[in-house]
């Protein structure tokens, strides 16, 4: 059951509305309920490594904080962790052709890997006690919101939530819904608009050059964000209407000065999760190898990054390029800063120029994401010049023969949320709107509405014709 | 008067807003597939004059219906002097909305036919009366109803062998006929079948508001929108029922796909055997209408995309999975019928068959489709308006009558 699906907006409806009519106590339940018929619709064979893995991790947290001796602990805690590894390995990143169990492609399996090894280690760690109630545990595990593509919530965050989520109120309602219709928006109108244009160049690379491909080395973190945000957005709003807030995955990645600054603002989820647990315990085992250290941890940790989204090529050298700019960039801190020191004046061009240099890193990375082999991102990085006059004609044929119309439509629509974000008033409009005269509450409610059931029924109609996620597969 | 007061403005809000939306959805090109349809009482369903829309199914094509209902351009009644008229009645694939009308089939022969004749030769005037969805049932009303008052002298009917066969059996007849006509053959005569005839006593005809209210949803986005989700639902819906169906047809031992693997192989069991019976009648009536109006008759087969497939290993591999020798066993038992009956016609797919492979091109099917499926696209209804134009130019009685005499 697609995110952006009619189906998934009843479905998420009736598991809110029937969640909020129960007493407190049994919430916890029905949400583990729902998100394993959830889970079930996708496949049900899939439940099977789901709640091996659920039972695994619960049990080695008891037993973690229950023996007595260290060794035990550390058998628990590391033999949990590697089993929990592993079977992600085998049934997820590994080429389906070497995988034991070929059939099965288990929905979210690396974002319930990644949470439930996050809470082995934090209990190994003494950072949070381990969980007594299987149920809230396994609604952790399984939280339907977030099983497709995130966020990866800590479980110190969710299960104090889980067990008293936020009372149900205009106010999150309102929160709610107005971040899943942000979510379909950027989903439905900007990336697979976008998506009709690149999917006519990453689908056969090798037929282009000059301006289409440039088009696409352009285009495509545009589309990546709209897309992956938009799901995002949409797991983020139906979590609150559950009751249950979640951590934010972006923060304006576009905006950041340098690469290791997009990386804090890009899948934060993620990243703080590989931060936690691959990059600070390597940096604080290598911190007496100095420089080198640094750049081994940095390296490691984008490469699992990399990796994690499959264990392919493509990906290794996405790895491989930003392990390469962020070392840079962490190896450069220190004389840059200098630098800016001694010439203010500079500082204001680098404000400017920041952005826009990382944004060319991060699209040249993205190549490698998005080509389906190395040999495409490589032809499309060495094939995409052309000169300045040859440039516009070209982009305008293209498009002319992709369809503008629909190119149009989605960069308009990004420009339009990009600018909606910058003019956004402070505080939000719901608390605005209700010391608003009577005639404009209604008529926002009203028009609030209308665009909603327009979306809904968009949604109904384009139903078949719907381009996937980018980030469902993972 | 405050509550009045407010009342109004948020009406006013929500006029605008609507406004607003009908401006965005055309401004980013959201289109939908129109309504061109109407209730009719004889036939059941028919094109309704002056609708006119997008139609975004296989391929986006903005269709117009003239003032008589009728997907081609504006035809008088009253035949011009030394002007010889074709009338094509057909299916879908005449009536053929995926392509803009002067790529249509109909209309490459009309070309065809004025360019290539000697000087001199009256001026050929084709006429369109396909619809979608009909059978030779509907066609046969068509005929005796619609076509005459335009006086022609030549009455083609053009259909795929599915047509011909599979829509004169409503228990054959795939998914939904929307009231359409079945004749059955009974003591030897053609008569429609009971549910046709009780339709019959109780006609529902089309009503003004109906088209109106049609008309209005082809022009706006959001009204589009709404009919596109309310006909959405009901295919759903009707999916449901066709499932139910589809298991009742499993008792009486119909294969899962027997809607597409039923026509390549001929009269091979009881129910076939009664649809092929009542289309063999239904050709007659035609010819027998045509020929009392002193019309010549012709019957086009046109072809199946499976009979097509440039690739002449997919077309061995069909006829392994359906356990025939040819692919045209249809048109070979219709054709031997017809001409039995003194009928002209021909059957194309072969000879399209062997364009596509020598071009290797697939005459079915648009952009984003699966290859080789759906409807006839822009060379298909190029090379069939080619060769009805040769059959006619080289075969027609009419078109060598020199000079046209005016009835």
């Amino acid at each position: 059951m697609s995110f952006t699906s009619v189906e998934y907006i009843f479905f998420l409806l009736t598991a809110v509305a029937l969640c909020r009519c129960m007493p407190r106590r049994l919430q916890p339940l029905w949400i583990l309920l729902v998100s394993c018929v959830f889970y079930a619709l996708w496949d049900p064979r899939a439940l099977i490594p789901l709640c091996g893995a659920t039972f695994l991790a619960y049990f080695a947290a008891l037993r973690i904080e229950t023996a007595a001796e260290g060794r035990a602990r550390q058998i628990a805690a590391y033999g949990s962790v590697i089993v929990l590894v592993a079977v992600l390995l085998l049934l997820k990143d590994l080429p389906r052709s070497s995988r034991p169990f070929d059939w099965l492609t288990p929905l979210g399996i690396s974002y319930y890997t990644f949470k439930l090894v996050s809470y082995v280690l934090d209990v190994f760690w003494g950072k949070q006690r381990a969980e007594r109630d299987p149920i809230a545990f396994a609604s952790y595990a399984v939280f339907f919101p977030q099983i497709v593509a995130g966020p990866i919530q800590r479980s110190a965050d969710y299960l104090p939530q889980v067990r008293t989520p936020q009372p149900f109120s205009r106010s999150l309602l309102a929160r709610g819904t107005g971040r899943i219709a942000l979510g379909l928006f950027k989903k439905l109108v900007i990336a697979d608009n976008i998506g009709l244009t690149l999917n006519a160049v990453y689908g056969g690379v090798h037929g282009f050059s000059g301006a289409p491909l440039l088009l696409a080395f352009y285009l495509f973190p545009i589309q990546l964000y709209a897309d992956f945000s938009g799901l995002t957005d949409i797991a983020i709003g139906s979590a609150l209407l559950l009751g249950i807030e979640s951590p934010e995955n972006f923060n304006h990645p576009f905006s950041a000065t340098n690469i290791s600054e997009y990386w804090r603002r890009w899948h934060m989820s993620l990243t703080n999760w590989t931060v936690d647990y691959v990059l600070t315990p390597l940096r604080m085992a290598t911190r007496n190898w100095n420089q080198v250290g640094l750049v081994f941890s940095i390296c490691a940790n984008m490469m699992s990054v990399a990796l994690w989204h499959g264990i392919t090529w493509s990906f290794f050298a996405f790895g491989l390029v930003h392990s390469v700019f962020v070392s840079l960039d962490a190896l450069s801190t220190k004389p840059r800063k200098a630098f800016f020191k001694a010439n203010p004046s500079w500082k204001r061009w680098a404000g400017w120029a920041g952005p826009v240099l990382t944004f060319h890193l991060v699209a040249f990375g993205m190549v490698f994401w998005r080509a389906r082999t190395v040999s495409d991102a490589l032809w499309i990085l060495t094939r995409m010049w052309a000169p300045l006059g040859a440039l516009t004609s070209g982009i305008a044929e293209f498009a002319r023969s992709a369809g503008w119309r629909s190119l149009a439509v989605g960069l308009a629509a990004f420009a339009v949320l990009e600018l909606a974000e910058k003019c956004r008033p402070q505080a939000p409009i719901v608390w605005s709107l209700q010391s608003s005269p009577r005639w404009l509450r209604w008529s926002a409610y009203g028009v609030s509405s209308l665009v909603l059931l327009v979306g809904l029924l968009l949604m109904f109609v384009h139903g078949s014709v719907r381009e996937p996620f980018l980030y469902e597969v993972f | 008067m405050k509550y009045f007061s407010d009342l109004l403005r948020v009406v006013l809000c929500m006029l605008g807003a609507l406004l607003l939306v009908e401006v965005v959805m055309r401004a980013s090109g959201e289109r939908f597939q129109a309504s061109f349809y109407i209730s009719e009482p004889e036939r059941g369903y028919a094109l309704r004059p002056r609708a006119e829309g997008w139609n975004v199914g296989e391929q986006e094509n903005y269709v117009r219906i003239n003032s008589r209902g009728l997907r081609d351009r504006e035809h008088d009644l009253k035949r011009p002097r030394n002007t010889l008229r074709i009338a094509v009645i057909g299916d879908s694939e005449t009536e053929a909305v995926q392509v803009p009308l002067e790529q249509t089939y109909f209309s490459v022969a009309e070309r065809e036919l004025n360019s290539t004749l000697p000087s001199g030769s009256p001026k050929v005037e084709v006429i369109n009366f396909g619809v979608g969805g009909y059978g030779l049932g509907p066609q046969y009303l068509t005929l005796k109803e619609q076509v005459w008052k335009y006086d022609p002298q030549i009455v083609i009917v053009a259909d795929p062998i599915d047509a011909l066969i599979m829509r004169s059996s409503r228990r054959l007849f795939f998914g939904d006929s929307f009231g359409a006509p079945f004749f059955v053959i009974h003591d030897g005569n053609l008569e429609f079948d009971p549910q046709t005839a009780a339709q019959r006593n109780t006609p529902t005809g089309s009503n003004p508001r109906q088209a109106w209210t049609a008309d209005l949803m082809n022009q706006s986005r959001l009204l589009s929108l709404v009919n596109s989700a309310r006909v959405r639902a009901g295919n759903n819906f009707r999916q449901m029922t066709a499932g139910f169906q589809a298991k009742a047809a499993a008792v009486s031992a119909f294969p899962v796909d027997y809607w597409r693997t039923y026509p390549y192989y001929g009269p091979v069991n009881a129910d076939l055997k009664d649809a092929w019976a009542v289309s063999e009648a239904l050709i007659l009536a035609l010819r027998d209408e045509a020929t009392s109006h002193n019309a010549e008759f012709w019957l086009f087969m046109l072809d199946m995309p499976g009979q097509v497939d440039p690739d002449p290993q997919a077309a061995a591999n069909l006829r392994k999975r359906l356990g025939v020798e040819t692919l045209f066993r249809g048109e070979q038992l219709l054709g031997d019928f017809a001409a039995h009956a003194g009928i002209r016609h021909m059957a194309l797919a072969p000879e399209l068959t062997r364009y596509a492979t020598a071009r290797n091109v697939v005459i079915h099917g648009f952009k984003g489709m699966p290859r080789n499926t759906g409807h006839l696209n822009e060379n298909g209804h190029r090379v069939v308006g080619q060769l009805i134009a040769k059959a006619l130019r080289e075969s027609s009685r009419s078109l060598a009558r020199e000079p046209l005499e005016s009835r």
